[in-house]
């Protein structure tokens, strides 16, 4: 039997979030795809999944905004506050969707449906006009009810018992989601299409046994989520209250980010203690109090099992949201408690034999945590080849919250490049210094006059000096040089329009030099160093 | 600068991770044709006054630590870095100013138990008006501290004609069994 549960879900969480207007095209973006996109950037037919580029193809004023979890979790507290009203046992599924079990709320405030339609009406004060209406679904097990949420703009309503039967004509698309805790669910439904299983329905009618022998524990997974059960049997064994894990913070404090630091240590503390019991976290209550007695209370719910740094990042929204909302605590934060509501058998995660997630990249991963920390987040970056006919150009830095970098198959080059050459790139070997936008040099002939290239990229004298800086007895004499490379740039574009020409010189220190000349000004671009 | 990448090349490519600090302006491509593998290697450009911290914080989890002498460290976290470093097995390479003495790396706190030193540089395939940058040769000069207090020199193509480092004769013995961590030894 599984919990009969109600499912909140607001559409369009990131976008709303954001405080975007329904009626400008906007999307958000996460490691270069569209993750939402508003109904005004869908009439462009701008569509989920859709890489960045095409979707500025579509609609060229498209806004951009960029996907950032904080804040979706920080917003979405408004919601929980405006919930709270129903049940103090909300659980956070993601930023933008919670649930609660209906049992006590359901009688209380007249049944199932004269719950949801309150329910729906208080989260739907939240949401901007021009968007879609929240979605409220009910039915026996999480799953059903994320589904029956998830159809939107309305209450969904299952019969107590005929989750299954609501389930069964869905596809086995269904399966893949934020929420459903399977390991590789777009592995599974791929491989479950093709073998002819398309409907839940389907999947339900096989035997559990021969699903779990064929495709391991996802294949038993997702036949109890497609039979309309949750996803383990409930565990009637309540969690000894002696794994809370709790730590005053003196003096109090009143900025998130000495909380967040206290709950990352805290989180490892939990997080050991619960592997030395063998079990993982599957749902957690983080507990804050202040000096003057205010606590805050929050059960955040996880598909897999909750890591210390997810449990850090689900403090520290919790704590943002309730410092700035308006019920914000009237003195500093003085304990952290955490509580595990729920834990499950830790089965363990084998790790890729061939790549896979390595041990080095996931420490590396942790370790940029902790420097993002200190200097923000837009601080650490990585490299991605882009191609281009300038040095600087060449590889971009992309910032390291837009890509994975535990992920084995990580691409850093753009499609394309490398297979044909850039025309007018300057052949390698590369230079080791690059300088953007370039060190202003004078050069000159040997009779001191500035050297110019006219139109047709004629070099008015051989370079014989380099000169930087305003001392103007200092010069380096050119002792080998090659150029003039012309290259003229974006010319359909007259703010961005570049037209310059390029040289390479050995000084007679025997250093190596780019230096380029953009109306009549000289500038050294880079160094071979 | 093409020293530092060169070397850092190899430890990368057997899977260690590279972080390039304060560097604004590192020519990745030239990394790359050095034969660093760039999905491991992570920038930090600007760590403004937090050097320390940021140091602290990547030391341990990444191999190799690239930043620019001198070093904005002061002796007392120098000390506690390099106990740490020691304990934890991270590399971290300084890399002096073209042109910059080696008296510019002693003035931060961190001083290097060993420096590698281009004392000559010589670059073909240009000539007077025509041609492009090619190879370089260059003389590469290694002191240090302890077992490598000795200077040796070796001469090196930094790139070669195939756009890779190469030794410009067999490796000397000498330099071969460098008694330094493995990740400081020179390019073979």
């Amino acid at each position: 039997m599984s919990v009969r549960t109600l499912v909140v879900n607001v559409p369009h969480w990131p976008l709303l979030a954001a405080g975007v207007d329904p009626h400008t095209p906007a999307a958000v973006v996460r490691a270069n795809r569209v993750v939402d996109r508003t109904p005004a950037a869908a009439d462009h037919r701008v569509e989920v999944g859709m890489r960045r580029r095409q979707a500025q193809g579509l609609c060229p004023d498209l806004e951009i905004l960029d996907h950032d979890p904080d804040r979706d979790a920080r917003a979405f507290e408004e919601v929980l506050v405006a919930l709270e009203y129903f049940t103090p046992r909300l659980e956070v599924l993601t930023a933008g969707m919670c649930s609660f079990p209906t049992r006590g709320p359901s009688r209380y405030f007249g049944g199932d449906a004269a719950l949801a339609d309150q329910v729906r009406a208080r989260a739907d004060t939240v949401v901007a006009e021009g968007f879609d209406l929240t979605g409220v679904g009910v039915a026996d097990g999480l799953f059903a009810a994320v589904i029956a949420a998830g159809t939107g703009g309305g209450a969904t309503l299952v019969p107590p018992g005929e989750s299954a039967a609501f389930l069964a004509p869905l596809g086995v698309g269904a399966l893949t989601g934020d929420t459903v805790p399977l390991v590789d669910s777009a592995g599974l439904v791929d491989l479950l299409a093709r073998l002819g299983i398309r409907t839940l329905g389907d999947l339900a009618a096989l035997p559990g046994p021969d699903l779990l022998a064929r495709f391991g524990p996802d294949g038993l997974m997702a036949h109890r989520l497609a039979r309309g059960l949750d996803d383990r049997p409930p565990d009637t064994r309540p969690v000894p209250p002696e794994w809370n894990v709790r730590a005053p913070i003196d003096p109090p404090a009143q900025r998130v980010d000495v909380v967040a630091f206290v709950a990352k240590s805290l989180a490892d503390e939990l997080h050991s203690r619960l592997r030395a019991e063998g079990v993982a976290c599957t749902r957690l209550r983080v507990r804050a109090e202040t000096e003057h007695g205010e606590t805050h209370d929050r059960t955040w719910r996880h598909e897999g099992s909750l890591s210390p740094l997810d449990i850090a990042d689900r403090v520290r929204w919790q704590m943002d949201g309730w410092l700035h909302s308006r019920q914000a605590p009237t003195a500093g934060i003085s304990l952290l408690t955490l509580i595990p509501e729920e834990v499950v058998a830790d089965e363990g995660r084998q790790l890729g034999f061939w790549g896979g997630q390595t041990r080095e990249a996931t420490r590396a991963a942790r370790a940029l945590a902790r420097v993002q920390t200190i200097l923000g987040t837009g601080a650490v970056t990585v490299p991605e080849i882009r191609g281009g006919r300038n040095p600087a150009e060449e590889v971009e830095a992309t910032p390291l919250p837009l890509v994975d970098i535990t992920d084995p198959d990580r691409r850093i080059t753009a499609p394309g490049v490398g297979e044909i050459p850039w025309p007018g790139r300057i052949p390698g070997p590369s230079p080791a210094i690059v300088r953007d936008p370039g060190l202003e040099v004078e050069v000159l002939d040997e009779g001191g006059r500035p050297v110019s290239v006219d139109g047709r990229g004629v070099v008015s004298a051989p370079p014989s000096v380099v000169r930087a800086g305003p001392n103007p007895g200092r010069g380096r004499r050119v002792v080998e040089w090659a150029g003039p490379w012309p290259v003229d740039e974006r010319w359909w574009d007259p703010e961005r329009h570049r037209r310059r020409a390029r040289f390479q010189v050995v000084l007679d220190d025997g250093s190596a030099h780019l230096v380029s000349v953009e109306r009549g000004r000289w500038r050294v671009e880079a160094t071979y160093d | 600068m093409s020293v530092a990448l060169a070397l850092t090349a190899g430890a990368v490519g057997e899977g260690s991770w590279l972080a390039v600090v304060g560097f604004t302006g590192l020519g990745l491509a030239a990394a790359s044709e050095l034969g660093v593998d760039l999905t491991r290697v992570v920038l930090i450009d600007d760590p403004g006054r937090e050097t320390a911290s940021v140091l602290a914080a990547l030391t341990g989890a990444f191999d190799l630590v690239l930043v620019p002498s001198p070093v904005g460290v002061g002796t007392g976290d120098s000390r506690r870095l390099k106990a740490r470093m020691r304990e934890r097995g991270t590399t971290i390479v300084t890399v002096d100013p073209p042109g910059g003495s080696r008296r510019a790396a002693r003035r931060g706190g961190l001083t290097p138990d060993l420096a590698l030193r281009v004392t000559d540089s010589r670059w073909s395939g240009l000539g007077r008006g025509w041609g492009r940058l090619d190879h370089r040769r260059v003389r590469v000069e290694r002191r240090g501290r302890g077992g490598a207090a000795r200077p040796v020199t070796v001469e090196m193509w930094l790139p070669s004609p195939d756009g890779r480092p190469a030794p410009v004769s067999p490796a000397s013995p000498e330099v071969s069994d460098t008694p330094v961590k493995r990740s400081l030894r020179p390019v073979p």
